[in-house]
């Protein structure tokens, strides 16, 4: 198949979904209650499961160089521009991608046809009402941007569609959102993954500005550039808590995981997620979504420093210890499973920050077959016994869903890495056993040698560099080469048995970069401590424990509670996908999936450490450690079951009485560590306290100034208009007023009003003029006496 | 006639005829006279058509490159000319289309006017609502300062009576509080606008007493002589003369160095308007006793302009006022971002959510023209945009519901998503939208915002702690909104709520163009709206670092 | 023979201005004081006419202006005269004291 097929098929599956949603949005109504669902399982995930099965049949037939070939071609167009840099939209074509794409598919696919039987009955409605069509376009929605996160190639439409599952996730927890703690489940979500987010975007804004791309790959090539030149990122001095730059990067980039993957400490919200309906819990919340974070930490791990990759094992370690130990106390049968998969999640972070890249994925594909096909057995039992989830009121259903018991059983032998450790036990060259066999031992096997033997060999990559960098292709001794440092150029020679430095050497000659700042950073890398290792053997054999037990309380025994019992039944509708999803967990993982991922990592994770072991790959030091240790896991499984049977096996009398001997520390389990008490009074009320104490200054002291001043102004105003206003300018002008009223009634008093008086007056006035005139003026005297000489005849 | 001209006229003009036709068909000619705007806007279009490059090319081939531009001389006297100038350009270009059409729908908001507590007077409130337009709009493409002044005058007092008139039980308050605030600033802006014609004259004098213009060239293509003081923004922007001048160190006004305290004067008139902290306060107030459609326009346009403000008269004016206050300026955004969404937090009156999510919301724009960086610029322009969109939104969902239920009292609602399913999709999409989801608009411009201030990192050291404060704000972002959401559409239905009617055919007509320009922005940022912004913003950041460069 | 002179003019006319004047003074009936006026104005066409007689040179102007008296005298009677009429309609009487309305 061509480059474009590859495409085209891949951006069909992801758009199919997004169709179905915005067809299930505005006819949904109208199709009703069965075919609405039906649109989902087709158009939703149907097509985009054939389309997967295309694109990975076509993937399995290409050979080493045509995959990369793809994945160097793979489509690339710019979707906006961020200041002056594009962020791209694009395909991440890889064997990660394909191997992914069609995982999520099957589960999803398989998941959307159970949910069509699981809410058949009542389980669709909400207050009464029903809200079906709406369910399915969330899940339609769901496929869409789970999808779209997988086939992201930009840091930003990671993000983007990061968000978008969470805003499933929100709806779907808060599916039955008339139940207030549905609605508390699907907030606390949001919020708590919205706090992962923060250093998400943290790491976010690292990536852009020091390495000026947002693109995966781009990102990673500048990354590695900059670490052989020591200039950007690895430039800068600053550090915070001794983290540098470009730690800080990393661990910001791996807080979206937390949140997300629910790792200590933002696990919180996942036990409360089991509020949604149980097939969202199979899909979202065991499966798929949970599962982005790994996905996250597997495609930003050429941007990890060895630092922070400490930092996601110690992350990792004590969430699969802590969760681990919880599940045992759970009697919730959703519950319990939903602390089993913070367990594993807390596995497959850990193999991360390990160096396990290819069993991290691993431990991802298989545990999404087993734990969906558990959380799916579970839903079947919730809608048998009439929603109860208390497994205290049930037992002894094994003889009523004959078909879910066993499908269960074969989850939790699954899950507790049941296999035949006996060397010489195989089948066409494999070991047999269920996934969590394989994945789980390779984890600790990388682990153990990351905590026991990893002075000796990073001496020697060290060492075999400097052979590199002067391109002596001198053999190693063998056996010394424990680890396998993946990279593409060791695709393109894909000589097993080829020394360190010769690969080293070669990629050289390939990259002017790559492979020396590889070893560079692999050198970098710390020695495990070894109390991590402990603890994740120790959880290794918690976990067939607590599933055993599990099982054991719901299965077997005698039932509990008889109207519970009663009303037990399955349905056929539900067991299918059961069926399917425990053949796939059986036998697809290990010959399907395995192969890919370490295929993927050759081109995934250049440029960074890699370690892989398996029966093919490791050499004597990890074959001895994977040896023993495959005891110890194989082991586990044994022991964890006996002790299982041996406290359940009479009801619940004897846990009773170890709760009671146990009792402080089963009151800690019981209450998760107290984390959601403490969590409650710290950020949720101390955030409201916060907001209050913003509200009350804003309220009563900005606003006071405010209105103080308006206040003020008005006294001023007052002030100035009564005091010097009106005793001031206008004192003046009313003086002037009032003085002439005065004038005035002086001058009013000669008027009498009586002609008399007037004439009087007026005579009087002439008289004195004339008078005047006569007696002192001279001028008009003379003039007088003009007129006197010119009347004179 | 000049499409600019028709587009700012031609709601005044609807308003007069509303005082003369029979009482009945005020609201339609109202109606009518805001669609007729939105349409005639719609023709500005045509402008940019073909893509990315050609509006790259109109916009970016310089920043005095402006599209329909009219320049008449208005007021002239000895040694002063002031003009009616008026032409848009990637700043204005998007704010008019957001304006004309968040008038539109609020003025379908404001159909029910009838059935308001305060129904009196139809003719005075579409008469000054679309004064109100007009305001606003002449506000967007003047270029001329005082004419820019003027229309900011303008567009306050029908707000002023909009509110006091037709408000809610506190409205002359609230009135009075939104008048004195804004006057203020105005106040200042007068201060500014005086000075810089002054000493733009002084700096003209100066050189000789006539310099080439910065961007106007005559037929012949020589450049036009500049003989006095102006009060065009452009060449205030773009004259080396007078920029030297303004940024000089010698340049002094009242024993300050000019630049960054003209700076300030207009930086405080905009932010008022904008509102950060602590010129905030009356927004919370005006919102709540605002009527509905009033407070749309009120979140939608008129916050904007202070953004706007900035980008067109503090930025590319006084550059070195940005350079000098950029600490400040950031440190002011960043505390409305948090503050204000804590204030959110703290609500219980829904709409005073919604008030004080809008200071926190547009403190990103704040901080991310204070960092000076392109990303940063992109993203504040586009926040503002798509905020115009989504807060308008959110506002008509509080209004949806209080015409209904009469209150506004968060913790009294609960499970209306039951009751009224199409009105909670609705708010579903405005509320995720405001909350900052990818997909949706609000998620590009604080994105954008965060890297740019990150980006900033290298020029101020403080960047980073203020960018990843700011990122701590989509913490208590998701915090409120979702808490709001749980508390008033989650939940199971309240039995006193049960009859009230879905969204009905207005609402929902009114609702559903937001709701896809939500989606629409989040998904094409660039064909929505960065391919008409970007080339206007780089410009205008480049000649702001070239002046700031050339000082240091 | 004695010649009439000046002076005896001037007399009669100061005794016809006196007159006048005493009349008005002392008259409270409007048509009284009317006729008092009229003396005065006829005291002063006296004058006129003995100065324009006397004067050297004499254009008889002042024997015009006598004239213009004696037309407007008779408008200024008729007006008073409606005056009186109109104060006796309103008051009964044409008492001028009691005709006091108008006093500030």
């Amino acid at each position: 198949m061509g480059q474009y097929t590859y495409e085209i098929l891949l951006a069909c599956g992801v758009l199919s979904p997004l169709v179905s949603f915005w067809l299930l949005v505005f006819a949904g109504p109208k199709l009703g209650k069965p075919a609405a669902g039906w649109v989902a399982v087709v158009l939703g995930m149907g097509v985009p499961l054939v389309l997967a099965t295309i694109v990975l049949i076509g993937w399995l037939g290409e050979t080493e160089g045509g995959r990369a070939a793809l994945t160097a071609g793979a489509y690339r167009g710019t979707w906006a521009y961020i200041g002056t840099i594009p962020v791209t939209v694009g395909v991440k074509l890889d064997s990660l991608t394909v191997a992914m794409f069609f995982m999520v598919t099957l589960i999803a696919f398989l998941i959307f046809v159970f949910s069509i039987g699981y809410m058949k009955g009542h389980s669709d409605e909400v207050a009464g009402k029903s809200k079906y069509h709406r369910f399915f376009a969330y899940l339609s929605l769901f496929g869409f941007s789970m999808l779209g996160l997988v086939l992201s190639s930009s840091l930003l439409f990671l993000f983007i569609f990061w968000e978008l599952v969470g805003l499933c996730s929100y709806l779907l927890i808060g599916y039955y959102f008339d139940k207030g703690f549905a609605s508390a489940a699907a907030m606390k979500a949001f919020i708590t993954n919205r706090v992962g987010d923060f250093g998400f975007l943290i790491g976010l804004m690292l990536v852009f500005m020091h390495l000026g791309t947002l693109d995966l790959d781009e990102a990673a090539t500048v990354f590695a550039q900059q670490y052989a030149a020591g200039t950007g990122i690895f430039a800068s001095h600053f550090t915070l808590f001794g983290w540098s730059l470009a730690t800080i990067m990393g661990v910001g980039l791996f807080c979206g995981a937390m949140g997300k993957s629910a790792q200590f400490p933002l696990h919180v919200w996942l036990p409360d997620a089991m509020a949604g309906p149980t097939p969202v819990s199979a899909l979202i919340h065991a499966a798929t979504m949970v599962a982005a974070g790994v996905y996250l930490v597997a495609r930003v791990y050429r941007l990890m420093t060895p630092e922070a990759l400490a930092f996601v094992a110690l992350i990792g370690c004590l969430t699969l210890t802590l969760m681990a130990l919880i599940a045992i106390v759970q009697v919730d049968i959703k519950k319990c499973l939903a602390y089993s998969t913070l367990s594993q999640l807390g596995y497959m972070i850990f193999a991360m920050g390990c160096g396990a890249w290819i069993a991290a994925l691993f431990h991802l594909i298989t545990h999404a077959f087993f734990k969906a096909m558990l959380f799916l057995c579970s839903g079947q039992v919730i809608e048998g016994c009439h929603h109860e989830q208390d497994m205290r009121k049930m037992g002894g259903l094994m003889k009523k869903m004959p078909v879910t018991g066993i499908t269960f059983l074969v989850g939790v032998l699954a899950i507790a890495g049941t296999g035949i450790p006996i060397p010489g036990a195989e089948i066409a060259g494999r070991k047999i056993g269920l996934g969590g066999f394989f994945s789980k031992d390779e984890i600790l096997a990388v682990a153990y040698v990351r905590a026991f033997e990893w002075d000796d060999i990073s001496k020697h990559e060290e060492h075999g560099e400097a052979h590199g960098a002067g391109h002596t292709a001198a053999p190693e001794p063998e056996g010394s080469r424990a680890m396998l440092v993946a990279d593409r150029t060791q695709a393109e020679h894909h000589d097993e048995h080829q020394p360190a430095a010769a690969a080293h050497g070669a990629q050289s000659t390939h990259d002017s970069h790559g492979g020396a700042d590889r070893a560079a950073i692999f050198k970098d890398m710390k020695k495990l401590p070894s109390w991590m290792f402990y603890l994740a053997i120790f959880t290794a054999y918690v976990t067939p424990f607590y599933m055993m037990r599990c099982w054991w309380m719901t299965f077997m025994g005698k039932p509990r509670d008889q109207h519970v019992y009663d009303h037990a039944h399955e349905t056929p509708l539900m067991y299918v996908p059961l069926v399917v999803l425990a053949i796939g967990t059986f036998v697809s993982s290990y010959f399907l999936f395995r192969p890919l991922i370490e295929d993927a990592s050759h081109s995934a994770t250049s440029a960074a450490m890699v370690l892989a072991t398996d029966g093919e790959l490791g050499t004597e030091a990890i074959h001895a450690a994977h040896g023993w240790l495959r005891w110890y896991v194989g082991g586990a499984f044994l022991v964890g079951f006996i002790v299982a049977i041996a406290i359940y096996r009479n009801g619940l009398g004897l846990a009773e009485q170890l709760k009671k001997v146990f009792l402080p520390i089963h009151t800690i389990l019981w209450n998760k560590y107290y984390f959601d008490e403490v969590y409650d009074v710290v950020w949720v009320k101390g955030c409201v306290l916060v907001a209050h104490i913003a509200r009350f200054f804003d309220t009563y002291f900005i606003d006071l100034l405010v209105n103080l001043s308006a206040a003020v102004t008005e006294r001023i105003a007052a002030f100035s208009g009564l005091v010097i206003d009106n005793h001031g300018i206008d004192g003046i002008v009313n003086g002037i007023a009032k003085t002439s009223i005065d004038i005035g009634g002086v001058a009013r008093a000669p008027q009498t009003g009586r002609i008399r008086n007037y004439v009087l007056f007026a005579t009087a006035v002439a008289t004195v003029v004339v008078v005047c005139v006569l007696a002192f003026g001279m001028d008009s005297g003379s003039g007088a006496a003009t007129v006197a000489s010119s009347v004179a005849p | 006639m000049d499409l600019l001209t028709l587009i700012v006229f031609l709601p005044a003009l609807g308003g007069l005829l509303c005082l003369f036709v029979p009482r009945a068909q005020v609201r339609v000619v109202a109606v009518l006279a805001s669609l007729a705007t939105l349409l005639v806007s719609l023709l500005l279009f045509p402008t940019f058509l073909g893509g990315a490059e050609a509006a790259e090319s109109i916009f970016g081939t310089s920043y005095g490159k402006l599209q329909h531009v009219i320049r008449l001389p208005w007021i002239t006297g000895e040694g002063f000319e002031i003009e009616y100038f008026l032409g848009i350009d990637g700043l204005g270009f998007p704010l008019i289309i957001l304006t004309t059409l968040v008038s539109f729908l609020s003025c379908l908001a404001s159909w029910n006017f009838d059935t308001w507590k305060i129904n009196k007077g139809i003719r005075g409130y579409f008469f000054l609502f679309l004064l109100l337009e007009t305001g606003m709009l002449g506000v967007f493409v003047s270029l001329d300062f005082f004419l820019f002044y003027i229309f900011w005058e303008v567009m306050l007092l029908p707000m002023y009576f909009l509110i006091g008139v037709w408000g809610g039980p506190r409205k002359e308050y609230a009135a009075i509080k939104f008048f004195l605030f804004t006057l203020a600033g105005s106040v200042l802006m007068l201060v500014a606008l005086v000075a810089m014609y002054f000493y733009g004259g002084a700096a003209i004098e100066a050189a000789g007493g006539s310099v080439p213009s910065g961007y106007r060239v005559t037929d012949s293509g020589a450049p036009v002589a500049i003989t006095h003081g102006t009060f065009d923004l452009i060449e205030l922007a773009t004259n080396d003369v007078i920029q030297k001048y303004f940024s000089a160190k010698a340049t002094l006004f009242l024993g300050m160095r000019f630049a960054p305290i003209m700076f300030m004067f207009l930086f405080i008139g905009f932010a008022i308007k904008l509102p950060s902290v602590p010129f905030h306060t009356w927004l919370p107030d005006a919102h709540v006793e605002a009527p509905t459609p009033i407070s749309m326009i009120l979140a939608g346009v008129l916050l904007k302009m202070g953004g706007y403000g900035f980008l067109r008269l503090c930025y590319p004016i006084f550059p070195l006022g940005g350079e000098y206050w950029a600490f400040l300026l950031a440190t002011v955004g960043v505390v409305s971002i948090l503050y204000g969404a804590l204030c959110a937090m703290a609500q219980t009156d829904f709409k005073k959510l919604v008030a004080y999510s809008s200071v926190s919301h547009m403190g990103y724009v704040l901080l991310g023209i204070a960092v000076m960086t392109p990303a940063g610029f992109q993203g504040a322009m586009f926040q503002m945009i798509a905020h115009g969109i989504s807060s308008p939104m959110c506002f008509f969902l509080v209004g949806v519901i209080y015409d209904r239920a009469h209150h506004r009292e968060i913790n009294r609602f609960g499970g209306l998503w039951l009751t009224m399913p199409k009105y909670g999709t609705m708010a579903t999409i405005g509320f995720f939208a405001s909350l900052g989801l990818p997909g949706l608009c609000g998620f590009i411009g604080e994105v954008w915002v965060l890297l740019g201030t990150f980006d900033a990192g290298s020029k101020y050291t403080w960047a980073y702690p203020m960018a990843i404060l700011a990122a701590a704000g989509v913490i208590l972002t998701a915090g409120y909104i979702l808490w709001l959401i749980r508390r008033v559409y989650l939940g199971n239905e309240r039995e006193e709520y049960r009859g009230f009617p879905d969204a009905s055919g207005r609402e929902i007509f009114i609702l559903v163009p937001m709701a896809i320009l939500c989606i629409a922005l989040g998904v094409l940022p660039m064909q929505t709206v960065f391919n008409f912004t970007n080339g206007t913003l780089d410009l205008l950041l480049a000649g702001v670092t070239d002046t700031i460069n050339a000082m240091i | 023979m004695l010649s009439i002179g000046l002076t005896h003019y001037l007399v009669v006319a100061a005794v016809l201005l006196c007159t006048g004047l005493f009349t008005i003074m002392t008259k409270r009936n409007a048509i009284g004081i009317l006729i008092g006026v009229e003396l005065l104005l006829n005291a002063a066409n006296v004058n006129l006419v003995a100065f324009d007689r006397f004067r050297e040179g004499g254009l008889f102007d002042g024997q015009i202006m006598a004239l213009f008296i004696i037309v407007l005298a008779a408008a200024e009677a008729a007006i008073a005269v409606g005056i009186c009429i109109n104060v006796y309609k309103n008051l009964a009487t044409v008492d001028v004291d009691s005709a006091r309305q108008l006093q500030g």
